[in-house]
């Protein structure tokens, strides 16, 4: 699951990027209003964190040209601003949720599932194929009600698939989701994280169709 | 005595009224008497001059006497005494009175009965005229002259009193109105008060009054807008806290615990300096006192502020070069505040100078002025810039530095608390920054 964080402060952007990767997601951090532009155009993102008083570009400005864009990418907004008119305009300019700093982590992470869940239409927050269960909040993995560890990507990689049962990713779609701007990738990293998930959940738990790419099965 | 208008008018004003009541009494008393005294000798001469035009034989008569007992009604207080020549009474309008024939004639003052008597006497051929009065008689009758002039005098007081009292009161209605007018605002309320229909006494009074209401609206707009920024400047350290310590509680391994602590220590560190730095700027505001101003060696808290920094610089490979002018440049000032305006100009030029690059301290003095100079080749502002960088929390876009954007700010406030000036140009060979800082002598 891939989102862009867009925040010009050093130190939250450290923590945010920290905090969500450990989480599962890929974040991307963008410290300006124009490569959160770039980014936002050349990548698909699932979310995009978005503060507002931003260098060269204001958050509401990048904000506008996405919705001009006709994107539908769910944005939560970040900021120090907490005057009623400035959630307004927030709002208005198109943005999903507001989010006023300070703000607690498990906060914002359930801010960002509440997004990302009703972006795919589901009402409960347990994805569920079969025997396959899995827990976006306490990132837990069960097959037939038994708990199963995954790593940060493995979970992260049957999640991607999970969230779209039937549709076949291919390695590149599944490196995309998996891998940040700044992350070195390994030419068969994703096979070898696949091979790791099938040992720990069966077999069956992912199909591959060669040529074409993966798809979650039926255990 | 309570302090009222209208309680000291009314006080001053009787108090007043019974003075000149009093003094035109007495003048009153005084005149009349003179008058009434006049008047009582010329009656005295007049009543002579008949009596004596008479000869002794008709005075005599009895028809006569009773003639002069009928003029004379009115007129007791006269005692009228004829004599002949031979010094027998011929007459006297009281027998019982027997004052002696006065040796001397004309108009003089005689004791009879343990009280004076004013007399005049005259003399034709063989009869001699004295007429006598008592001079208490007289003053009875002054007296009840002038008193009549009293009453109206102190009628007045009460009448007068009561208008005061109207008068006052409608003119202090004004006065209640706006108070009124004012109680019945909310604190919010700063727009001036009406004055148009106002008396020309309290207009000056209402307008001063409405140039404070301005000067206390622009104050409190400040103070809002300051602390809106002040609110948002605080929000971002210490969101940045709260997730460090978010993270710091997810930390599984040691590495990470350790990792997550050294940046929370910063994140907090980073929350201190906000806070100093709102702090510092909101002591520096123009109206603070100036009373703990002191004579300050400028050259030594220089040195003393450089010494601190020098750590920092080294560390960033940074020639740091003091003022070579080391005499005693005294200025007036208060200590703690030019400590600040130094530890953030020096801040400042550590900051923005890259690795490798220099600083250099230049104090100068004119026969007015104290100038000390910072001057570094770091990565400067740009000349469009320099007029925004002293606005409180304004930072430069796209700063890579993490900074408040109160350090100009409120080094700006300092100088301008001191009555000094500040300066921006280019630092050396064209690059960097000289930030000059100009303290007028006393």
């Amino acid at each position: 699951m891939r989102i862009l964080l867009i925040e010009d402060d050093q130190m939250i952007g450290d923590s945010l990027q920290k905090a969500l990767t450990q989480s599962g997601y890929t974040v991307d951090w963008a410290k300006d209003g124009n490569t959160a532009e770039e980014g936002l155009k050349q990548q698909a993102y699932d979310l995009a964190l978005l503060d507002l008083g931003l260098p060269k570009k204001s958050g509401i400005e990048v904000l506008n040209n996405l919705r001009q864009r006709k994107s539908t990418l769910p944005v939560l907004i970040l900021t120090a601003r907490d005057q009623i008119s400035d959630r307004v305009i927030g709002l208005d300019a198109g943005a999903d949720d507001y989010l006023v700093k300070p703000f607690d982590l498990e906060e914002l992470e359930a801010r960002i599932r509440a997004l990302l869940r009703r972006r795919e239409g589901r009402t409960e927050s347990i994805m569920r194929i079969g025997a396959l269960t899995l827990n976006p909040l306490t990132h837990e993995v069960c097959v037939a009600g038994e708990p199963k560890i995954l790593s940060a990507k493995e979970f992260a990689l049957i999640q991607a698939l999970m969230r779209r049962p039937g549709a076949v990713l291919s390695v590149s779609e599944l490196e995309e989701q998996l891998y940040g701007w700044n992350e070195e990738i390994e030419s068969n990293a994703i096979e070898v994280h696949i091979y790791q998930i099938r040992k720990k959940l069966g077999k069956q738990a992912i199909v591959n169709l060669r040529g074409a790419g993966y798809k979650v099965g039926q255990l | 005595m309570r302090n009222s208008i209208r309680g000291t008018l009314i006080t001053y004003l009787i108090l007043g009224l019974l003075v000149t009541s009093a003094f035109i009494s007495v003048l009153t008393h005084y005149i009349a008497g003179q008058e009434l005294e006049e008047l009582y000798d010329k009656n005295m001469q007049q009543i002579t001059t008949v009596l004596l035009n008479q000869t002794p034989a008709t005075l005599k008569a009895h028809s006569i006497q009773q003639k002069i007992r009928a003029n004379l009604e009115g007129e007791e207080e006269f005692l009228i005494q004829i004599w002949q020549k031979d010094r027998t009474l011929l007459y006297s309008s009281h027998s019982l009175l027997t004052l002696p024939l006065q040796s001397t004639l004309g108009f003089g003052f005689v004791n009879f009965k343990h009280e004076p008597w004013r007399y005049f006497s005259d003399t034709v051929d063989d009869i001699t005229v004295q007429i006598s009065q008592p001079t208490l008689a007289r003053e009875r009758v002054i007296l009840e002259v002038s008193s009549q002039f009293l009453v109206p005098l102190l009628l007045q007081i009460p009448i007068l009193g009561l208008l005061i009292w109207i008068v006052v009161g409608q003119g202090l209605k004004p006065m209640i109105q706006v108070s009124n007018a004012i109680r019945s605002r909310d604190s919010e309320a700063l727009q001036p008060l009406a004055i148009d229909s106002l008396p020309e006494e309290i207009k000056p009074t209402i307008q001063a009054l409405n140039e404070l209401l301005e000067r206390l609206d622009q104050a409190l707009k400040v103070q809002r807008r300051f602390t809106a920024d002040a609110a948002h400047e605080l929000r971002t350290p210490l969101t940045a806290v709260q997730l460090q310590l978010d993270l710091l509680n997810r930390s599984q391994s040691k590495n990470d615990k350790q990792e997550a602590l050294t940046k929370l220590n910063a994140g907090v560190k980073r929350s201190i300096h906000v806070v100093r730095q709102l702090l510092a700027l909101a002591h520096q505001e123009p109206e603070a006192n100036t009373h703990n101003f002191e004579k300050l060696n400028l050259s030594l808290l220089l040195s003393e502020c450089l010494s601190v920094v020098q750590d920092i610089a080294s560390k960033k490979n940074i020639s740091l070069i003091g003022p070579n002018n080391t005499n005693i440049m005294a200025i007036f000032g208060k200590r703690s505040s030019i400590r600040i305006l130094i530890d953030n100009l020096l801040d400042n030029s550590i900051r923005y100078t890259t690795a490798g690059g220099k600083i250099q301290i230049v104090l100068d003095e004119t026969t007015t002025e104290m100038v000390m100079q910072i001057i570094d080749n770091g990565i400067g502002i740009a000349v469009a810039e320099r007029a925004r960088v002293f606005d409180r929390f304004y930072r430069i876009p796209g700063s890579e530095e993490s900074g408040t954007g109160l350090g100009l700010a409120i080094v700006q406030a300092i100088v301008k608390q001191h009555a000094g000036s500040i300066q921006l140009d280019d630092g050396f060979a064209g690059k960097g920054l000289a930030v000059r800082i100009i303290f007028p002598k006393k």
